[in-house]
């Protein structure tokens, strides 16, 4: 308990010095256009706060983000698995999780463009970037699961779904777990990048492709900070589901 | 009975078991010997079934196999109690399998480790989880390597105990691969099978 209480300080500690550093480099640059103070963000993020554009562009945001994380888990998962059933399938994804990777993200958007509605396009572009994360570590995990505790359980007789929930799961779910938490980050990152080139009305995107035309530094720093600070509780809550749920080690269950 | 006729067993060209036939007696503690590295695992593997890759025959193999590995082979993720009722039969209900898992933790000394988790045990703790999850399973055959490696000798008797009543009332064939002489010798009923390569 000490010592969580002592990383913590320190975390904030770290937290206030870099806020510091900022303020003073604010001051010195002294143009709120270029550089706006962390105070003129907090008042700027006061000001869009009570305004209702400002909770349905976040709640819609919101939405396409965890639609897109949540399929591209879904079907991260799915075929993970697939691939690893015949050497076969993994070689048959293989070249189409390798393009995925590598095509830019903006190549994504460009093209998603011409097929689909503005508010879906940051969806796709979303699943398309988080969904070879996912498929990889899927596949990492089941690479991972201890061949001689399945041979055990063959011995023994122990069902399909026993040797899935007791063995395999735990083998993946780190993995896994590892994965979403680098989708959550990703996530964002596209979904927001998506709705600036797509441009649906409601959206963090837009409102951040509206702070350039109108070079409103401040908003683009208060909504860019709204970004940061969701992307951490989701990153938050899906880490505490992990830490507790029966998948998870814990030092201190003995 | 178990009969083995002309077993042949390689891995990657080299012979593991040559031309290997022995009769298993039944109610007897049959004790596999040999230098080591003379394929005694191997053809635990085989009577057990997990290789499956062998040249020659293996008749009367009863259903219930329980098998007490080299390795202690616990579920990471499960505390003890949670893994010496994972290999139970699923036919039996919970409370069932709980008694059958304390009855023989407890008689291996490990009452109070019920919660623990296997990361948390020591290697010899972790062995007498193994065996306690071997001996629990209701198995007319029961296959054990090395079943005493990491006990004290207190241990080792209690253990050998467990295995010779499990012989008496459950009327299982027995197997057993080790090189401890003192718990050898304390085997009255026994059939030593000698392989030599």
């Amino acid at each position: 308990m000490k010592n969580f209480t002592t990383t913590n300080k320190k975390k904030v500690f770290a937290i206030v010095i870099w806020i510091g550093i900022w303020q003073i480099i604010s001051l010195i640059v002294n143009q709120p256009l270029f550089l706006p103070s962390p105070i003129q963000t907090i008042v700027s993020l006061i000001e869009l706060g009570k305004t209702t554009t400002f909770y349905i562009s976040v709640g819609a945001t919101l939405l396409r983000v965890l639609t897109g994380l949540l399929t591209a888990i879904i079907l991260g998962i799915a075929f993970g698995l697939l691939s690893t059933k015949t050497h076969a399938l993994q070689i048959f994804f293989e070249p189409v999780v390798s393009t995925i990777k590598s095509i830019p993200v903006m190549s994504f958007i460009i093209l998603a463009l011409l097929y689909l509605k503005s508010s879906y396009v940051p969806v796709l572009v979303c699943i398309l970037l988080c969904f070879p994360v996912i498929y990889t570590n899927t596949q990492k995990g089941i690479l991972s699961i201890d061949k001689k505790l399945i041979e055990l359980a063959h011995l023994y007789k122990v069902s399909k779904v026993k040797i899935f929930t007791h063995i395999k799961l735990p083998a993946i779910m780190p993995y896994l777990l590892s994965a979403v938490l680098i989708s959550i980050g990703f996530s964002w990152k596209s979904v927001v990048t998506a709705e600036v080139l797509s441009a649906p009305l409601h959206s963090i995107g837009y409102n951040l492709y509206t702070t350039k035309l109108y070079l409103d530094t401040q908003s683009l720093f208060a909504w860019t900070l709204i970004i940061v600070i969701l992307s951490i509780i989701i990153e938050k809550i899906a880490n505490n589901l992990y830490q507790n749920s029966k998948w998870h080690i814990n030092g201190d269950n003995s | 009975m178990i009969r083995l006729e002309n077993i042949y067993k390689c891995f990657a060209d080299k012979d593991v078991l040559s031309n290997v036939s022995m009769i298993i007696e039944k109610d007897k503690v049959n004790i596999i010997n040999g230098p080591s590295g003379c394929g005694k695992t191997t053809l635990l593997n085989l009577i057990s079934g997990i290789d499956t890759e062998y040249t020659g025959t293996i008749t009367g193999i009863p259903k219930h196999i329980s098998y007490l590995f080299q390795e202690d082979r616990l579920l990471p993720y499960f505390n003890t109690l949670d893994n010496v009722m994972f290999t139970l039969p699923e036919s039996l209900d919970k409370e069932h399998k709980l008694k059958l898992a304390k009855k023989y933790l407890d008689a291996l000394g490990l009452s109070n480790e019920y919660k623990t988790y296997p990361r948390k045990l020591s290697g010899g703790m972790a062995r007498r989880v193994a065996i306690a999850r071997s001996l629990a399973h209701p198995a007319q055959l029961l296959l054990l390597d090395e079943p005493f490696n990491g006990l004290n000798i207190e241990l080792k008797h209690i253990v050998m105990d467990l295995i010779l009543s499990g012989l008496n009332q459950m009327d299982q064939t027995i197997i057993l691969v080790s090189h401890d002489q003192i718990i050898l010798d304390y085997i009255k009923n026994k059939n030593i099978i000698d392989i030599n390569i």
